[in-house]
């Protein structure tokens, strides 16, 4: 009897991998390709990483040689691309505000003789502020080669003005030094900010579509047995092999990861990579399940899944952080799972650690075996309305 | 049946509005601009939380961390007592900023000794990096140039003109447009656009391929008429939808729109053309309408990514670019957001003509596939 019943869930999985591999293949194109799809492309969009030779205008009113120094600097700056040095102000104006350059740095007309003599000189840097990218890359840029000018020009007059020898004159003007440790993403590299996540957003679209399909394609090819099998289990063999296979597909995204894009994914947090990925693919799995059997056809399900696609994304604290969400919608970001493994993903593979990693996991876990038994309890009533409206001896 | 009646059953099938079509492309896309607005009407992020451990404790230390605690960007929650303590309250994500500053700091500074603020910055978010980096290195340059001031003052010289000395050239920044670097003003209106564009995935992809199950309906009906009646019925109520939410985000999100309403409404009338002939591309090749709608998932978030709203297409190499140009909001979400902010755009016209161009060709195309699978159903049945 035993045997027999395990035959049953043998024969249900064997069905589904069927259907996955041969009937309907979109379901294991869709399962096991979304997400390294998705990193594959935007880690191409974001592969430079950094924002580099932004055009920039140079209005060198004052044409001495510490303006031209000034100009040198700029042009030396990675940061910076020297596209034009307009004539006058009105054409400065007119190319910043109407053509594709972005920033612009103005030198004044008495430049070199105020600032020699003490006087007090002002840059004036103009930045095109529609694209934020640009506007705090340029912002960053400027300011610390600005202050490095300064100080350079600070010192020269102090030891002018002074008796001081240049080392003197140095650390009075640059008493304090600071040095920036940055944690996580250490060179600010968008491909690493942005191109996982949003690869995990595809990944949740696949199991949820290809779950979906599993439950509301068909219900040919069920037999009488199965009809009769206990619930759990038989809801259990139906999702398995999707779970598998989404966590075989999330092994994939992550080689895809380490070894075509370099991202630093270090061997020591595979565990919890691991750990916090089979979460959340089990709660994904099984909330398809439940909603799966909850709607009527798979066209309402797609309509459903794909309009979460994106408010998931957003809401998930991994662009716009979370603490800077107004309260109703950070609570409505905790009702996403989503948010649960974004951000822990990120903070494993750049930090090497995430504190979250046990917690959010377990959240998942559990809301997910809540999940299961609803979609379980949900599944065998539309197979018990469906043996009732069928008569079970024309079951194929 | 004309043209007219076409439209108006697609609007009023049997009589009562169509449900499926307001809810698509009315609320879905309401709903995305007011859930987007709300995510994003903080605008900036302030209040970093921050920890600062401090060996010194002089007065010149103190002012180091009266100006962070005076600036709206930083939050100082903790003070440490040892530097494993700041480590510990970063790591476990208490603090997304450390200020260290060494043992014998004032000391050193009047000494004439090398000496250092560490800063500790954890970007994981590069939200909170670049925030965090920027303001620090404002408050920075200020605490260097009194720091310097007051060495060269004790030097002999009058305090304006240490002042002068210390920072000779100083800069001034001035961002056009969007000043206070506002997300919302950044986002939001790319972000409505590409909620219409799922809207309308969800809905017009099952438009044509719903019919052709029911082919026999529309014997005496030339294809032209059923994809002209069908598609102003996506196009026109799609337009309006598009437009009400740019005045949403205007009205409620304080979204800048800068240039006149009619060129807002021009461009948005041209993106959802576009994208409705999209769509009706899909709908006709497809017969199943889940393989309509499932088919271009794979465009929503790269539609979004690709269109330069955040990464500028300027700085990715021609094949990122290419695909990007094939996707019409490249075409919408930059030129309309500058329109917002800027107050025009300087790729308004060419923009607008890709679209409408695209368009056409996409709705001819669709006509034709139509026409094809029409035949071929009819043939069956």
């Amino acid at each position: 009897m035993h045997c027999y019943g395990l035959r049953q869930y043998w024969q249900i999985i064997k069905r589904e991998l069927l259907f996955l591999f041969k009937l309907d293949k979109r379901r294991i194109v869709i399962l096991f390709c979304a997400a390294s799809a998705y990193l594959i492309l935007f880690s191409l969009l974001y592969q430079q990483g950094t924002v580099e030779k932004i055009p920039t205008l140079v209005l060198d009113q004052n044409n001495s040689k510490l303006s031209r120094e000034f100009v040198q600097c700029v042009e030396d700056n990675e940061k910076f691309h020297i596209i034009a040095e307009p004539i006058n102000l009105e054409t400065f104006q007119d190319r910043i505000l109407h053509d594709k350059e972005l920033v612009g740095f103005i030198i004044p007309p008495n430049f070199n003789t105020d600032a020699e003599s003490g006087r007090e000189t002002q840059v004036l840097m103009v930045m095109e502020g529609s694209n934020l990218i640009i506007t705090s890359t340029s912002a960053m840029a400027g300011l610390e080669m600005i202050r490095d000018f300064s100080s350079e020009k600070g010192v020269k007059l102090l030891e002018k003005n002074t008796n001081m020898n240049s080392v003197q004159s140095e650390v009075k003007i640059n008493p304090v030094g600071f040095t920036y440790r940055i944690l996580g993403n250490k060179t600010l590299n968008y491909m690493y900010y942005l191109a996982l996540g949003l690869s995990l957003a595809a990944f949740q679209q696949g199991i949820l579509i290809a779950v979906a399909a599993s439950f509301l394609c068909e219900f040919q090819g069920i037999t009488s047995n199965e009809i009769g099998l206990n619930w759990l289990s038989r809801y259990a063999a139906k999702i398995l092999p999707y779970f598998f296979i989404s966590i075989v597909a999330y092994a994939t995204n992550l080689v895809v990861a380490k070894y075509v894009f370099s991202y630093p994914i270090n061997p020591k947090v595979l565990l919890d990579l691991f750990i916090i990925g089979i979460a959340f693919a089990f709660i994904i799995a099984n909330i398809g399940g439940v909603i799966a059997n909850l709607v009527r056809s798979e066209l309402m399900f797609t309509r459903i899944s794909l309009a979460y696609v994106v408010p998931a994304f957003i809401l998930s604290g991994y662009t716009w952080p979370l603490e800077g969400m107004i309260k109703p919608i950070y609570f409505l970001a905790q009702l996403s799972p989503l948010t649960y493994l974004a951000n822990t993903f990120r903070e494993l593979i750049l930090l090497g650690y995430s504190i979250d990693c046990f917690h959010n996991s377990l959240i998942l876990l559990v809301v997910g075996i809540l999940a299961f038994f609803l979609a379980a309890h949900l599944y065998d009533q539309r197979v018990k309305g469906f043996a009732i409206s069928h008569d079970s001896t024309k079951l194929v | 049946m004309t043209v007219y009646q076409i439209f108006k059953q697609e609007l009023k099938p049997l009589g009562k509005w169509n449900v499926s079509l307001f809810l698509l492309l009315f609320a879905l896309p309401g709903i995305y601009t007011l859930l987007f607005g709300f995510t994003y009407s903080k605008n900036v992020v302030n209040h970093l939380p921050t920890v600062v451990f401090d060996e010194d404790n002089s007065s010149m230390s103190r002012q180091i961390i009266a100006a962070y605690d005076d600036s709206d960007r930083f939050d100082l929650l903790f003070y440490a007592k040892s530097f494993e303590e700041l480590q510990n309250i970063i790591g476990k994500g208490d603090a997304y900023v450390g200020i260290y500053i060494p043992p014998q700091f004032s000391h050193d500074i009047k000494r004439g000794m090398p000496t250092s603020v560490g800063m500790i910055i954890n970007s994981t978010n590069m939200i909170f990096g670049n925030s965090a980096i920027t303001a620090s290195q404002e408050i920075n340059v200020n605490v260097l140039i009194k720091a310097g001031q007051q060495l060269i003052e004790a030097a002999g010289q009058p305090p304006a003109e240490a002042l002068r000395t210390a920072y000779p050239i100083q800069v001034k920044i001035r961002i056009l447009n969007n000043p206070t670097n506002n997300y919302t003003n950044f986002l939001l209106l790319g972000l409505i656009a590409n909620g219409m564009q799922i809207g309308l995935l969800l809905y017009v992809s099952s438009v044509l391929c719903k019919e052709y199950k029911r082919i026999n309906l529309w014997d005496k009906t030339a294809t032209l008429k059923i994809i002209l009646g069908k598609f102003l019925a996506c196009w026109l109520p799609a337009t309006f939808s598009l437009c009400l939410c740019e005045l949403l985000a205007k009205f409620v999100f304080a979204v800048p729109l800068r240039a006149p309403i009619w060129q807002f409404i021009i461009l948005s009338a041209a993106f959802i053309f576009n994208f409705t002939s999209l769509c009706f591309i899909f709908s006709a090749i497809f017969t199943n309408p889940i393989n309509a709608v499932q088919l271009p998932l794979g465009y929503i978030m790269p539609g979004l990514l690709y269109s330069g709203l955040t990464w500028p297409l300027d700085w990715v190499d021609s094949v990122p670019t290419f695909i990007g140009s094939l996707m019409p909001l490249y075409y919408f979400a930059v030129p309309l957001r500058a329109l917002s902010l800027q107050g025009f755009s300087i790729d308004y016209f060419s923009c607008f003509g890709k679209m409408l161009g695209a368009g056409v060709i996409l709705l001819i195309l669709a006509g034709y596939m139509f026409q094809y699978n029409r035949n071929r159903f009819r043939c069956e049945q």
